[in-house]
């Protein structure tokens, strides 16, 4: 018998062996990947570009943080909590519901629909390069992306359930057990849920639009239109860089911008109890601003266009309207320029990144 | 010259200010236009001006985020701390911020936005030795930048904290806005108080120093002899040239080694509206002086005019 011919059998045995170890090590592979079926591991969410203008040490400020330290786990445990609907109690609503990573995590509609259809009274805002903001939602009733993480799932119109049934709920699931012990060292928690949540949201950094790659020195994608644009946008006749200065193109204050109306949201006023804080809302940034209308605090303005527009008539005439709100003066090439300037803040990278991606 | 060119003219005024040197608040500019690109742009740092580029005093890298002390260290037994609570007041009634306040010749007026900037401050003995001060934050160490932003919206910017030898003093001054060095700073670049957030912002170069928002109802500005006051005010300089007005403020002022002081500086902003509606003893440098009846001209006159008024009092 030759070498070959003996090995046959031992040849045969030792293959089924191998096959049934493969097969067990691929169900264990599925049983904790869940759906992912043969997924590779996930892109490093904490691999950013910094838009040009922020503040330097802010995002090493999150990394540093003694409270919550931003690291690969804890943004990557709170993507899944965003995109997860059990968090919600219908089970049909999650974050990513109401902030749909191609419209800048905006909703596209006025306002947005939580559970059970119910219709809030706000506009669902950009969740983009939070991490240099200090005040959450419209009116800053939240001072840090911990304190705003949670509220939305409580809210009664939104996710509609309270947190500790949302903890409860991820205590019930080993793999969300796994992943709060890997990224916070122990169980699921109010805390470490809000966390979490907040760790995904600072990873939420858009930094490579036309407009940060001309701030670089690079205009092949800043075209003539936007720069004369751009010079409107910052000249004193105009104004916008009294709220919106260049960098991260808001100055995170609050500031009535001609939206208020008699009778509607009363905005900041609502938090503060000041009477000159009628009808005041948080600066938003404006980075991706063309995937993210409608736009103002209700959604109320469908375009851009109509966002120049309704700041060419000096706001809706409202007397509490900021007084460095007026009427303006532009021609119709202004208006096209300050739209091609606008749109040179369209970071496709950021709207396309399959990072965030469920 | 059309308003539209205001921002372009202070753009080449900053430029013409940074290559003929600053004069009085430092050694000289050093001719810093680095990296400063077109409108609204930043240098590819981010900074307007190149760091070092000489001996002089006007670069940034003159306005560190950790100040260097003015107080010698060795002199830290024989200093004391004087804390200033900054309060706004029209004539003689608190401002506050948010609110409506009758004005005296009627209507009312609500602050919508208050902030300034203090820097540069030095106390003044009888003899009239200046003596220089070491702006303090409100944890103890020097104030980032050596410069104190007070905004009305936020009730822990209203304490001045001053670090001075001890001793009797009978005045005391500091520039009401940033000196040079820090007026080249680039708000991209820097953290508070001179971030965007500061909402200290201009679209060109440097920073605004004092800026007043506000608004009015029912004032009627028909009567002969009254006076409006302006809605806006919003003050800044030329980065590159010495531009900030330095006031004075009178009175008697103890500093003691071994305990603080504390003293209400009544910030009376009916006299920055009497400032800002003198008219402007000088223009601007360059072609193009700031458009009328914006606020811009209402902070060019204030600027001009403010160190002659009784704008900041020490109350006894």
């Amino acid at each position: 018998m030759t070498p070959a011919a003996s090995a046959g059998p031992c040849l045969r045995r030792a293959t089924v062996v191998l096959l049934a170890a493969c097969h067990a090590l691929l169900a264990a592979c599925d049983a904790t990947a869940g759906s992912d079926r043969g997924a590779s591991l996930p892109a490093p969410l904490l691999d950013v570009t910094i838009p040009v203008g922020a503040r330097p040490d802010a995002w090493a400020m999150r990394l540093q943080s003694t409270e919550n330290a931003l690291t690969e786990s804890r943004a990557q445990l709170g993507k899944r909590l965003f995109f997860d609907s059990r968090l919600s109690s219908s089970g049909a609503i999650s974050c990513a519901s109401c902030h749909l990573p191609e419209h800048a995590f905006a909703d596209p509609h006025p306002v947005s629909l939580g559970v059970d259809g119910q219709a809030g009274r706000r506009n669902a805002p950009s969740l983009v390069n939070l991490v240099w903001s200090q005040h959450f939602f419209w009116d800053g009733r939240a001072g840090s992306l911990e304190e705003q993480a949670g509220q939305p799932i409580e809210n009664p119109v939104e996710m509609n359930l309270p947190l500790p049934e949302a903890v409860a709920s991820l205590v019930g699931d080993p793999t969300y057990v796994a992943a709060f012990e890997a990224a916070y060292g122990g169980p699921p928690s109010e805390s470490t849920l809000r966390k979490s949540l907040a760790s995904f949201l600072a990873t939420l950094v858009s930094g490579q639009s036309a407009y940060d790659q001309h701030l670089r020195g690079d205009d092949r994608r800043f075209g003539e239109d936007a720069q004369r644009g751009e010079a409107v946008f910052l000249s004193d006749r105009v104004g916008c860089f009294h709220c919106h200065p260049v960098g991260l193109l808001t100055n995170d204050g609050f500031f009535n911008n001609g939206s208020f109306e008699e009778g509607g949201d009363r905005g900041r006023q609502a938090i503060t109890g000041r009477p000159g804080d009628l009808g005041k809302f948080k600066v938003p940034g404006l980075r991706n601003i063309g995937a993210s209308g409608p736009y103002m605090h209700d959604g109320s303005v469908p375009t851009l266009t109509d966002v120049i527009e309704q700041y060419a008539r000096g706001g809706r005439g409202d007397p509490t309207t900021d007084p460095q709100v007026r009427p303006i003066s532009l021609s119709a090439a202004e208006k096209q320029d300050l739209l091609a300037f606008l749109t040179s803040l369209t970071d496709e990278t950021f709207l396309s990144d399959p990072r965030y991606r469920p | 010259m059309t308003k539209v060119l205001f921002g372009t003219c202070l753009l080449a005024s900053a430029l013409v200010g940074m290559a003929c040197g600053s004069g009085g608040q430092s050694a000289g500019a050093t001719g810093a236009t680095g990296g400063a690109s077109a409108v609204g742009g930043l240098g590819g740092d981010g900074v307007i001006g190149a760091t070092g580029g000489g001996g002089g005093g006007s670069t940034i890298a003159s306005c560190p985020e950790l100040p260097v002390a003015r107080l010698d260290p060795s002199a830290a037994t024989s200093s004391g701390v004087v804390e200033l609570d900054a309060r706004l007041f029209l004539g003689d009634r608190p401002l506050l911020f948010g609110e409506e306040h009758q004005l005296p010749e009627g209507g009312t007026v609500t602050p919508l936005n208050v902030r300034f900037y203090v820097s540069t401050v030095a106390v003044i003995r009888a003899d009239g030795t200046v003596v220089p001060v070491d702006l303090l934050a409100a944890g103890g160490g020097l104030a980032p930048y050596g410069v104190h932003l007070f905004n009305a919206e936020d009730p822990s910017t209203f304490t001045l904290r001053l670090r001075a030898l001890a001793g009797e003093y009978t005045a005391f001054t500091f520039l009401l806005g940033l000196d040079v060095p820090c007026n080249l700073r680039s708000f991209g670049n820097s953290n508070p108080p001179l971030s965007a957030d500061s909402q200290m912002t201009w679209p060109v170069l440097g920073y605004l120093f004092l800026r007043y928002e506000s608004r009015l109802d029912g004032v009627d500005g028909s009567a002969p002899g009254a006076t409006v006051p302006p809605t806006a005010i919003q003050m800044g300089g030329i980065p590159g040239m010495p531009t900030a007005p330095q006031i004075r403020v009178d009175g008697p002022l103890s500093v003691s080694a071994t305990s603080s002081a504390r003293r209400v500086l009544r910030v009376q902003v009916d006299e920055w509206f009497r400032a800002a509606l003198l008219p402007a003893r000088e223009t601007l440098p360059g072609p193009t002086p700031p458009p009328p009846g914006t606020a811009f001209e209402a902070g060019d006159s204030l600027r001009q005019n403010v160190a002659s008024v009784k704008a900041f009092v020490l109350s006894p």
